[in-house]
């Protein structure tokens, strides 16, 4: 149960959700300026197991309206990438990044983590997923809400990253108000905007990623630890790919947040290539580009670093 | 698009049969099947998604109802235990012993109604994957391994797969 009443909204589109999304924020304010608690935000709703959790949990966590995106089309579409969402704006600096147009698949926000863990489209995908909470919690989970959560782990991502995906998500139009367009729908580089979490504006409404089918056909590797059994949260969590310029890694679980680096990359291409001392020293400098690993009451740094230099060194194993 | 705000009367499909209760946007599902439907075969456990003692089916799918809000199930099918009737799950868990205090039971038998829909061979894998997410706080583990393999046995036996134990040569 969440604290307090909450308005519950369920459009039927992508501009539906942001008009919903930007109307309540507004009344939230206003309501907000009266009262001594503040502003209560909306939230766009998929799976929404970490809303009703942290809202039960802390009183801090205030929730005025919820926008139930689970009938918004391309928050549903997995495969082939929505007709609505080809002309997708760049968002961003220079345009490019990810090649448009290429093969590739589209996986949408609101999918349930468990439907990506039977689907066939991206072995890893499926592999990340399955490691994430229960199977019945799956049921509800998205792939959104992973990504974008707030919790450390958020396993959903790592081949993502590792896999270059692009992201789409729909923002407020510039001057709806004027008769201008009420939604812009963008696409970027998921690596571009995720630096410990990704960033999403206010009111943005991620509806999903495209990943290049080189990477979904990618030959992968995939090492999960955890203290106790497979339901636990990971020591740590690797996902790697091999790639045309050599090979590409995700690391969650073993800090705060899930990271990669084009340093930990290039260290982990030229491993596969090398041998002997050579490949160890890569394997260590791949390690050491992410940065020393946390301590917490599951396990130590050093323990942590140990199992990333063993995962490391399957990984390599099976890219090689 | 759909608005809900303040208490209104939700109507949805439970066991088959239409309902109608006053509820409210934040309300979970949990609440509103044990407090305002009387229907407390789910239990309350942990109330944080980790015990799936309150597990029930949404067109099929085992979901935790404590992980829901109840106005996300307009227009959905739900089932609880008590929308089972002599199902050979439900009997496999008595003969096998499948339970020992009960609390966790209507939320495990849920889970395995849809596992061996999903999986009517023996799986072990998906038999781990799956009911790893219900917890039994007696340990009683070994009775549901065994209450899902007679519930198969017995599901295979109805379709004419195969011969029940007894009748085996």
């Amino acid at each position: 149960m969440i604290p307090g009443d909450v308005v519950y909204l369920k459009p039927e589109s992508a501009e539906e959700a942001v008009e919903a999304w930007s109307l309540a924020n507004a009344a939230s304010a206003a309501a907000g300026a009266a009262s001594a608690r503040g502003a209560a935000s909306p939230r766009y709703l998929a799976g929404g197991t970490e809303i009703l959790t942290t809202a039960r949990r802390s009183a801090a966590y205030a929730v005025g309206a919820l926008v139930d995106v689970k009938a918004v089309p391309e928050a549903k579409a997995a495969g082939a990438l929505p007709d609505s969402l080809a002309g997708a704006a760049w968002l961003g600096e220079a345009a490019g990044g990810a090649p448009y147009g290429a093969d590739g698949l589209y996986f949408g926000a609101a999918l349930p983590l468990a439907e990506l863990e039977d689907g066939p489209l991206f072995p890893l995908l499926s592999n990340a997923a399955r490691g994430v909470a229960d199977r019945t919690t799956r049921n509800r989970l998205s792939l959104g809400g992973n990504v974008a959560g707030q919790l450390p782990y958020r396993e959903a991502v790592l081949p993502l990253l590792a896999a270059g995906a692009l992201g789409y998500s729909a923002l407020p139009g510039d001057a709806p108000a004027a008769g201008g367009a009420k939604l812009r729908l963008v696409r970027w580089g998921l690596r571009s905007r995720f630096d410990k979490r990704l960033a999403l504006l206010p009111g943005e409404l991620l509806l999903g990623f495209w990943v290049p089918k080189a990477a979904t056909e990618a030959r992968a590797a995939y090492v999960r630890k955890t203290r106790t059994g497979p339901i636990d949260y990971p020591l740590i969590t690797l996902c790697a790919l091999r790639t045309r310029s050599g090979a590409a890694w995700a690391l969650g679980g073993a800090f705060p947040y899930p990271a990669r680096s084009d340093e930990a990359d290039g260290a982990l291409s030229e491993a596969l290539s090398a041998s002997g001392d050579a490949r160890a020293g890569a394997l260590g400098r791949a390690a050491a580009a992410l940065g020393e690993p946390r301590s917490d009451q599951r396990a130590g740094a050093e323990y942590r670093a140990a199992l990333i230099a063993l995962a490391l060194e399957t990984v390599a194993e099976e890219l090689a | 698009m759909t608005e809900r705000k303040g208490p209104y009367e939700l109507r949805l499909r439970v066991n088959g049969e239409e309902r109608a209760a006053l509820t409210r946007p934040a309300e979970t599902l949990l609440r509103l099947l044990r407090e305002r439907l009387g229907l407390t075969g789910p239990k309350c456990g942990c109330e944080n998604g980790d015990c799936g003692a309150c597990t029930v089916l949404i067109d099929g799918v085992p979901t935790k109802s404590c992980m829901v809000l109840a106005v996300e199930c307009e227009g959905r099918e739900l089932t609880t235990i008590e929308g089972l009737r002599d199902h050979p799950v439900q009997r496999a868990f008595s003969a096998e012993n499948g339970f020992q205090c009960g609390f966790c039971t209507p939320g495990m038998i849920m889970n395995a109604v849809a596992l061996v829909r999903a999986h009517p061979e023996p799986n072990e894998e998906a038999d781990r994957n799956w009911m790893g997410s219900n917890l039994c706080r007696c340990t009683g583990y070994e009775g549901i391994r065994r209450a899902l393999a007679a519930a198969r046995a017995e599901l295979a036996a109805r379709a004419g797969l195969m011969p029940r134990a007894k009748e085996r040569p």
